[in-house]
Parts: structure tokens; C-alpha cells; sequence
């Protein structure tokens, strides 16, 4: 009853389900790796992911109409074959991003040409739209080979579709949890092109032995070289889940530092021989609020939410020997890195929790902290989930009676995210404190600004002999009323909490000049 | 040969609840709507991380897994507009259980491993919404799909419409719909559409199954 459309279907090569599987797999991960690309330019953000996912969806979308036409005037698997040689071949074109930029030679300038760096994220992005296109055109393809008749359509789409959702389900943890980490971008982009190579050529080749062994050495070849030449290392010197690490040689005020850069943002000075030499200002203010509580704590009990180089907290090992410091740091590598390379010892008293805040703080206190050091901010992608409301009360569970939580965040000068956040902070805390300069701040896109939140008030004629520092560049009460009266202050809570939105004029500052 | 099927093949019905593109478009938007919404119900639980996308995205796609299979058996045992009607009521239902279930689980500092209560919450709210709206595709495929020799064209436009779905319920709740409204009332809305929409398919199923399968 079947039509006898050829012998092809009897071959061993002709088995759709892992076709299916293969393509709609290489999908998934094409679309992490290059979150992951994207993400070493501009950071992780609510923007990043919507533009990734848009772009890839518009791709598959696209390639099924397309696939779906094709199919029916040529419904042959030679067919197939072609269109997965053009997926496999196209996929590498992401990778063409970082040629652009390794040719450029622009390492140096992703501070200050931002609106380069923003063109490269977004070339990044859309070079996944053309892979995506090819492998989008494969799915109706196989349902159209594999249907008999029309009462089977059901089925048929069904138990393809399915199959083609467990390939995804499998490259997408398997790249999430596995493989960026241990082969890196490249390698995986590598790897997912020579599949659909080689699955095109063996179907094109009707599954002739000797195809299969010319396509196999080519790529085993083309492997090697890239190999030798050192090619699939990439620019990162560690590359996890979460970051590309990158870490650089740097003399400041004279003297050789170690500069801790995740994916673009520079996010730490770290000088090997002196940990109490602090180069960001912001790092000072917290010198100056641990200054202030040694007066009324010792030993000092602090908690650092994100670890980051891991300056400060070497820096509170060194100046404050009998303190009790413990670090929340999402990222393994990231803690790894600061081992190797950041002068952490391997003996530090420093104890790391590998996991993210919420867990930690999460669970029963069985401590109450001093000093809470919030870190974990950047500037395109803020963690909403430690800004709402809910989380603080978390944080301030964890906190002595008179404990100080110390937060550095960006803002631009609509403070849209400052004004909202203090105005959340104020729920928990009885006291909110701003350390910034508000000229300074009024003229700049962005500027970094300390929030200091706590049950007691404090002590300002304290702070200014143990923090002159800190008490110079404190708000005054009625300046920072003046600031959150000037517009909307949101409520920030697990249910509601548009962070990326409240931090669109920062983004949008940044990318245009 | 195509040609005499097409004259074979029944002439397409008309009725304004039968839109088999504007269905799967708005199958796909909802659970895109839902996904992202779920990372927002999840992450004061496990936080927000690759973790906790990975197990959002990994969830849902299971339950879409699972449905699209059901959904094609279903679709070739008893291939009726009625019973799409059905399961969009029933997708509607379990979308609304989605807070209940939450209440349930919030307070809860269970014994399991962090790792399992990620899985065990974000499955119990949203594996079952998944699958049902998962069944909705082939069904439509099969409701759709007239001639075997047009068969390609078909389930490709379904399938890219199904996607510009995705798309449209992707970008909108994340740059309108979460800084809009609180993320309950997302899931509240979406549970609601679907129930009513579904209820409507279920009425009007009668008289349009009459139509499409003579």
C-alpha cells in the first residue's frame, strides 16, 4: 500500500529519527554557544537571551516554511543530504565573529569603543540565523519522507516532533552543564559541523564506504591543524558555564596588578604581594565600612555575595587576621581562577560556597554576620532575583542586630534601578545610606554607586575618624530624599521585579556613543 | 496524480473558531509565556542561574516532547476539532494550578538535594502544562493536512507558524509582559485565554467537526 518510492528506504543510512535528532540538537546548541559568544561581548541580560532566541526561532521558522515547499517538489533524500552539508557548513560561520574580531586586533578597545563591541555581539547573533535556516528546513523534510499516507500525518509529525524535542533536551543540557566547560566555544562549534558533514555526506553518498573515509580524513585532517595551531583555545583564559575568564597583566599606581576580566566587564585589580593595595574606589568605601564596624566587632564576622578576583575578601584576610570570611560564588572557575592566577592561597581562610545567594541564604542562619558585601551586580546584567524584596529579608536574617549590608550597584543619572532599590532596601532596613558623588554621577552614563543598609543609625562622627574616606562622599538625609523623590521608585519583589527594564537607559547610554 | 487527490480531497470548511494557524500560533506563545514566567516563579527557590534556565528550558521541553506524542496518537485515533477544544481547556486548567501548587511548595525547606527540589518544584508546576499544549501541534497537523503529496507544505507552514509563536510570546514577555505585570497575573491570564478559548473549540466543535472530517 506504501508507495515503492525507492530502495533508499531499506538503507542503513536511512534512519530519520536520529536525522531528526541530530539536526534539532545541533540547533540548541548552536543557539547556547552563541549566548555564550554573545555574552563575552555584552554580558548576560534579559536583552541578550530575547535577541538570541528571536533570531534562532525566526531561523528554524523560516527554514520550515522553506523546507516544507521543498519537500514536496523534491521529496528525495538527496535532498536531505544537502541541506545538512549547507547546516553543518553554515554552523561554522559563527565563529566568524571572533575571526572579526582577532583580525581587527581590537582586544584593547572593549572598554572604550563600546558600540564596536555592541556590533560584534549583534553580528554574532545574527550569523546564527543562517545555520539555523538550514537546519530549520530539515525537519518538515523528514516528515514528508517518512509519511505514507495521510491518516498517518498525526503520528508522523507527532513521533518526529517528539524526537526531535528529545534532541534538544539533550543538547541543551549537555551543553549547558557539560560542554562549553570542557572543550570551550570553539571545539563544540568544531564538533557540531563535522556531524552534519559527515551525517550529509553519508546520505548524498547513498552510505558508500569510500565517501564516508574521504569525508572522515578531511575532517580528521582539518581537526589536526586546527589543533596544532592552537586555534581552538580562543581568547579566554578559562572558559565555564557562566563567563569567559580572562585574566591580564596591568601596573597601576606603579605597581604590577593582575586584572580579573569576566567576558567584557574588567571586573577586579588584584596585586599579588600586597592584598591590602585596593585600586577600585568602591573596594576603599568597603575598606572604610569594615573600618568603621572593627570599632564595634572583633573578630569581624563578613559574607561576600559573589567573589569575583577575590580582592576584598584577601584584603580583610590580611588587614583583619582574626576575621571569619565567608564567600558565595556562583562560579567554580571563577574561584579556581583566583587560586592560579589572583593570589588566593590554597590554605586561605577564606571558605567558598560555590552556589548562588539564593540558595545559600536560603537555608536556617547559623551565623549572624557583621559585614554583608553585595558584588554581584554588573552593569548589563543584574541578578534580579538579589534585588527584590524577599531576598532581603533573607540577607537580613543573616545579619547581627547592628550588621552593615554593604551593596555596590551601576547606575546611570535617571537612577531609575538606584531609586527603586533603596526604596526596597527601606522595607527591610530602618537605615539606607548613599556613598556616591552626585555631580559626578548627574554627567556620566554610568557610575557605580555604594548602598549601605542597616537596623541602626550610623555613627557619623565614628565613620569620619575611622572612614574619612566613606563620611566625605555620604549623602546627606535630605539630598538622598531629594533623589528618590525626583521620580517612580517600584517596589522590587519576586513577583514583580523589572530590573533590566529599570537599567534600559544605562544600556542604551553605553551602546549609541 | 496530486491533482486528483486535491479534487478528491474535501473542500476546506469555514467557520470563524477554526483557525488552524492562529491555533498553533497561540499553542506556541503561551508556552514561551509560560517559560519565561516559570524562571520568575522558580528562581526564589534554587536562585537564577544556567541551573535554573537549564532545567526551565529542559522541563518544558519534555512535557512539549511528550505531548507531541500523545497528541499524535491521539490526533490519528479520533482527529476532531472537539477534541482540541478539550485539550486547550485542560492546558487552560493546569496553567491555573500552576499557583496553587506554588503555594504548596513555598515554604518548604525539604530534605531533598537542592538539585532535585529545582527539578521536583519546576516540574510539578510546569511539566503538565507543557504536555498539554504539546498535543496541540499534530493534532492540528493531522486536522490540516488534506493530501499526502501537499503533506510537506502543510506541516511546514504549521511548524513556522507555530514558531513565529514562540518568538512573538518570547520577546513580548520579556519586554512587555514581565515588566508590566506581576508574573502571577501572566500565568493567571494565559490559564484564563486558554480555558475560555478551549471552551469556545469545544462548543463550536460540533458543528465545525461535521464540516472538516465529511
Amino acid at each position: 500500500m506504501s508507495a515503492t518510492s525507492g530502495s533508499w528506504q531499506q538503507r542503513w543510512y536511512w534512519r530519520p529519527g536520529i536525522i531528526a535528532v541530530l539536526a534539532s540538537g545541533s540547533i540548541m546548541v548552536l543557539e547556547l554557544v552563541v549566548g555564550r559568544i554573545a555574552a563575552s561581548y555584552v554580558g548576560w541580560s534579559l536583552y541578550t537571551w530575547t535577541a538570541i532566541i528571536s533570531i534562532v526561532m525566526l531561523g528554524i521558522s523560516l527554514g520550515s516554511w522553506l523546507g516544507g515547499r521543498l519537500a514536496d517538489r523534491w521529496s528525495s533524500p538527496r535532498l536531505l543530504g544537502v541541506l545538512l552539508v549547507v547546516g553543518g557548513l553554515l554552523s561554522w560561520s559563527v565563529l566568524l565573529v571572533d575571526m572579526v574580531n582577532a583580525v581587527a586586533q581590537v582586544e584593547k578597545l572593549t572598554q572604550q569603543n563600546l558600540s564596536y563591541v555592541a556590533g560584534l555581539a549583534a553580528l554574532g547573533i545574527a550569523l546564527a540565523f543562517l545555520p539555523c535556516l538550514a537546519l530549520g528546513c530539515v525537519s518538515p523534510v523528514v516528515v514528508r519522507l517518512t509519511m505514507r499516507n495521510v491518516d498517518q500525518a498525526g503520528s508522523t509529525v507527532g513521533r518526529i516532533h517528539a524526537l526531535e524535542t528529545v534532541g534538544s533536551i539533550v543538547a541543551t543540557f549537555a551543553t549547558g552543564f557539560w560542554l562549553i566547560s570542557a572543550f570551550g566555544t570553539r571545539p563544540v562549534v568544531w564538533g557540531v559541523g563535522c556531524v552534519l558533514l559527515l551525517l550529509g555526506v553519508i546520505i548524498l553518498g547513498h552510505g558508500r564506504w569510500w565517501a564516508i573515509v574521504a569525508c572522515l580524513a578531511l575532517l580528521v585532517a582539518d581537526t589536526t591543524i586546527a589543533v596544532q595551531r592552537n586555534w581552538f583555545r580562543g581568547p579566554c583564559t578559562l572558559e565555564t558555564d557562566y563567563y569567559c575568564i580572562k585574566v591580564t597583566d596591568e601596573t597601576r599606581e606603579g605597581h604590577p596588578v593582575k586584572v580579573l576580566i569576566l567576558d567584557r566587564l574588567v571586573h577586579s585589580y588584584s596585586s599579588l604581594d600586597d592584598p591590602t593595595r585596593l585600586v577600585y574606589s568602591y573596594e576603599r568605601q568597603y575598606a572604610g565600612a569594615t573600618a568603621y564596624q572593627n570599632e564595634r566587632h572583633n573578630p569581624l564576622r563578613a559574607l561576600f555575595i559573589g567573589g569575583g578576583g577575590y580582592t576584598f575578601p584577601r584584603f580583610m584576610e590580611a588587614a583583619y587576621p582574626d576575621s571569619e570570611l565567608d564567600v558565595i560564588e556562583i562560579d567554580p572557575g571563577v574561584t579556581e581562577i583566583a587560586h592560579q592566577l589572583l593570589g588566593l592561597e590554597r590554605d586561605t581562610r577564606i571558605a567558598t560556597y560555590n552556589e548562588d545567594a539564593r540558595m545559600f541564604l536560603g537555608r536556617t542562619p547559623n551565623r549572624a554576620y557583621d559585614l554583608v558585601f553585595g558584588d554581584a551586580f554588573n552593569d548589563f546584567s543584574v541578578p534580579y532575583h538579589l534585588t527584590t524584596h524577599e531576598f532581603n529579608q533573607q540577607v537580613h536574617a543573616w545579619m547581627a542586630p547592628d550588621g552593615l549590608y554593604v551593596i555596590n550597584m551601576i547606575d546611570g543619572p535617571s537612577g531609575e534601578l538606584f531609586r527603586s532599590y533603596v526604596h526596597t532596601l527601606r522595607q527591610t532596613w530602618r537605615h539606607v545610606y548613599a556613598v556616591m558623588d552626585v555631580d559626578a554621577w548627574r554627567r556620566a552614563t554610568r557610575s557605580t554607586i555604594v548602598v549601605i543598609a542597616s537596623d541602626q543609625a550610623l555613627d557619623v562622627a565614628a565613620l569620619g575618624e575611622h572612614a574619612p574616606e566613606l563620611a566625605a562622599s555620604l549623602l546627606a538625609p535630605d539630598v538622598l530624599e531629594g533623589i528618590l523623590a525626583e521620580d517612580r521608585a517600584i517596589l522590587l519583589t519576586d513577583r514583580y521585579a523589572p530590573v533590566d527594564q529599570l537599567l534600559l537607559p544605562v544600556f542604551l547610554d553605553i551602546l549609541p556613543e | 496524480m496530486s491533482a486528483i487527490q486535491e479534487v478528491q480531497s474535501p473542500p476546506a470548511v469555514r467557520h470563524w473558531l477554526w483557525r488552524p494557524y492562529l491555533t498553533v500560533f497561540t499553542s506556541s506563545l503561551c508556552i514561551m509565556v509560560l517559560e519565561l514566567a516559570a524562571e520568575r516563579v522558580i528562581a526564589p527557590y534554587v536562585g537564577s542561574s544556567l541551573y535554573t534556565w537549564t532545567t526551565v528550558i529542559g522541563v518544558v521541553l519534555t512535557g512539549i516532547s511528550v505531548g507531541n506524542y500523545i497528541g499524535g496518537r491521539l490526533a490519528d485515533r479520533r482527529p476532531s476539532v472537539r477534541l482540541l477544544g478539550l485539550i486547550f481547556a485542560l492546558a487552560g486548567l493546569a496553567a491555573l494550578l500552576v499557583l496553587p501548587i506554588d503555594a504548596l511548595l513555598a515554604p518548604g525547606d525539604s530534605g531533598l538535594s537542592l538539585l532535585w527540589r529545582v527539578v521536583g518544584v519546576m516540574a510539578a508546576m510546569f511539566l503538565l502544562p507543557s504536555l498539554v499544549l504539546g498535543c496541540v501541534s499534530p493534532l492540528v497537523a493531522r486536522l490540516a493536512v488534506k493530501d499526502l503529496a501537499r503533506a510537506g507544505r502543510t506541516v511546514g507552514s504549521i511548524y513556522a507558524v507555530a514558531t513565529l509563536g514562540s518568538i512573538t510570546g518570547t520577546v513580548s514577555t520579556g519586554f512587555w509582559l514581565i515588566p508590566t505585570l506581576r508574573v502571577d497575573w501572566i500565568i493567571v491570564a494565559v490559564g484564563g485565554l486558554l480555558l475560555l478559548w478551549g471552551l469556545a473549540l469545544r462548543i463550536a466543535g460540533r458543528t465545525i467537526d461535521a464540516g472538516v472530517l465529511r
